[in-house]
């Protein structure tokens, strides 16, 4: 009678079920024990079993794996529950409302689930109120970054070309981006990281809190891109019209160092990338001028030649 | 629904749905179904499976009890699961990030059930409240940004001062407000143009100044979508090939097409609403970026952007 998909999940139903009422961990061959449905063959169980705890975790079940000689493996009820945060009628309505008018779509992060969780779901479709919507982006790192704020645990990651351990104090989505704010160990400083920059895998290392964020993490102010470096290698002077200063002072060039009677203004941006910065000051095209120090102003030069061909 | 249901999303579904019904006492199926998404059919092949289900040695204590009897659902004897499973980190950030976003936009009240609900989830998830995350929906106005969600609520027309960057120019224009949306870190209106005649795209830090009028309009069912570029059908596309440092031109803005040139290097069919935003792109990618095919007088703007430029600095 029961298909394929049925017996797969009948099986995870008991398998959890098996691993939530196991006052002590347990090995695989306790739990096969326990749990029918496995194959016969040695190999293929042990296939379906590792496959089986690894669909368990993909979907946040805390599976608590002790790789000893004989692996065990438990999930505590308490780490299990989610508890009820005891939502009014009133408050869950804003939490779908909410949720049905910004969209982020993260992997594993459906907010659907979350609200059948919290809530039991809705009894009626809530959509977005008519006219407004907001739309964030998402990233795959989102999620374990997350994580790491929360248990206050020390990642790795390789950012710039760089190894790097951090400790992770706060998440911020500014000017279309998510950044994380965090200490790096090395470095012995605060730094600030663009999600998206960040190269391949973010791994946690060592016990969740293992560090204390500073009372009130001071919001993150939004990093213009010539900022995100190590250090400052020059300030620039950057000649800016009447029509686009106060744009330019918008994108986060705010100090103005002189203002001229014609509404242009000469602002002094200090560059930790010069990338970014000739980037900035190109995107303003007739509008803008580096004025110095020479090394930027060659800087843009050479880009252009190279443009010209 | 294009995609088949799989067991895990199976599991899903009943680790959720049982603790709901289970703490009931019992619901009615079509509320059931309403809630989480499935058909009465779906239900009844879940519950039956359910029945089966349970802890070593099977005997009739050691199962849970689930079946379906005029129209209700019963479940018992499910106390493994008589709490849903706690979030995953990434729906914790969803629901935190998602909620904050909102608290920031003019107009939610500060301590109203929103931000009440995300103060009682942030604590559901381990997060500390108002800690760990931080949302800003884009630089605006608050008060041109309000003017514009009032009267979009409110069916009305507004009159606006705009900027526009392309034409370098201050007008002032009637429009109907469609739309209010955030997306990629600016707001934006989306509405009819009773100046251009047609629907346009406006971001709301360019607006100067906006101002209810007392004249109503009329949303029409699709509004399009709430997206900083809207591909319109007769917009020139351009064919750049990137070298591996401008690769993320193809995730960043919305492109026709993407092949691979190896070595990182891609090939992106990219359709250009105005010139003087190719210009500008094509200025910043610099020798990064080559032009291989499109309009003679899109395939030459960032070369001559480029000298013009250079001019100015010999």
């Amino acid at each position: 009678m029961g298909t394929e998909q049925d017996r797969k999940l009948e099986r995870l139903v008991d398998l959890l079920a098996a691993l939530l009422e196991a006052r002590e961990p347990r090995t695989r061959v306790e739990l096969q024990r326990l749990v029918p449905l496995y194959p016969e063959d040695d190999v293929a169980a042990r296939r379906a079993f590792s496959r089986d705890v690894e669909v368990l975790a993909r979907m946040g079940v805390p599976v608590e794996v002790d790789d000893g000689q004989v692996p065990t493996y438990r999930v505590r009820r308490e780490a299990y529950e989610l508890p009820d945060p005891r939502l009014t009628e009133e408050e869950a309505a804003a939490l779908h409302l909410a949720l049905a008018t910004v969209d982020l779509d993260l992997p594993e992060g459906s907010a659907a689930e979350a609200l059948w969780k919290l809530t039991g779901g809705a009894a009626e479709r809530i959509s977005a109120p008519a006219g407004s919507t907001a739309t964030l982006p998402g990233h795959e790192h989102l999620g374990t970054l997350w994580a790491a704020v929360n248990g206050r645990q020390r990642i790795r990651l390789a950012y710039r070309g760089e190894l790097r351990e951090v400790e992770p104090w706060q998440l911020s989505c500014q000017r279309g981006h998510w950044y994380l704010q965090g200490f790096d160990a090395h470095r012995q400083s605060e730094r600030l990281y663009r999600v998206d920059r960040i190269d391949g895998a973010v791994e946690p290392i060592g016990p969740t809190g293992a560090f204390a964020r500073p009372a009130a993490t001071r919001r993150a102010t939004p990093p213009p891109p010539w900022l995100l470096g190590d250090e400052v290698r020059y300030v620039a002077r950057l000649w800016v019209d009447a029509a686009l200063a106060d744009f330019a002072r918008a994108q986060g060039a705010t100090e103005v160092e002189e203002q001229r009677p014609d509404g242009s203004v000469v602002l002094a941006v200090p560059v930790a990338n010069a990338e970014a910065f000739r980037s900035f000051a190109l995107s303003l095209l007739d509008h803008a001028e580096v004025l110095g120090p020479p090394e930027a102003r060659a800087a843009v030069v050479d880009w252009l030649e190279a443009t010209v061909g | 629904m294009t995609r088949r249901t799989t067991a895990d999303d199976r599991l899903r579904r009943l680790l959720a749905l049982v603790p709901w019904v289970a703490a009931r006492g019992g619901a009615d199926v079509d509320e059931v179904c309403a809630r989480f998404g499935c058909t009465e059919d779906e239900l009844r092949a879940d519950l039956e499976l359910l029945f089966v289900c349970g802890v070593h040695p099977f005997t009739p204590d050691a199962l849970v009890e689930a079946w379906l009897e005029d129209g209700r659902v019963h479940i018992s004897y499910a106390d493994w699961f008589r709490r849903p499973l706690r979030l995953t980190p990434a729906q914790g950030l969803v629901l935190v990030a998602t909620a904050r976003a909102l608290l920031s936009v003019p107009g939610t009240d500060p301590a109203g059930p929103l931000a009440r609900a995300l103060e009682k989830v942030a604590v559901a998830v381990g997060a500390e409240p108002g800690e760990g995350v931080e949302v800003e929906l884009g630089e605006a106005d608050r008060g041109v940004l309000a003017e514009l969600q009032a009267a979009s609520s409110s069916g009305h027309r507004v009159e606006l001062d705009y900027y526009s960057f392309g034409s370098d120019r201050f007008t002032t224009r009637l429009v109907d407000p469609w739309l209010v949306f955030s997306s990629g870190g600016s707001w934006y209106l989306r509405g009819h143009d009773h100046r251009a005649g047609e629907p346009r795209r406006f971001r709301v830090d360019r607006i100067q100044a906006a101002r209810a009028t007392d004249q109503p309009f009329e949303r029409p069912p699709d509004v399009g979508p709430a997206e900083a570029y809207t591909r319109r059908a007769g917009d020139p596309v351009v064919v750049l090939d990137l070298e591996p440092a401008a690769a993320w031109v193809a995730g960043h803005h919305p492109v026709d097409r993407v092949e691979e040139l190896g070595g990182g290097r891609l090939r992106v069919h990219l359709p250009v609403s105005e010139p003087g935003w190719l210009a500008r792109l094509l200025v910043r990618l610099g020798p990064q970026a080559t032009v291989v095919e499109g309009p003679p007088e899109l395939a030459g703007a960032g070369r001559a952007a480029a000298a013009r430029l250079l001019s100015r600095y010999r």
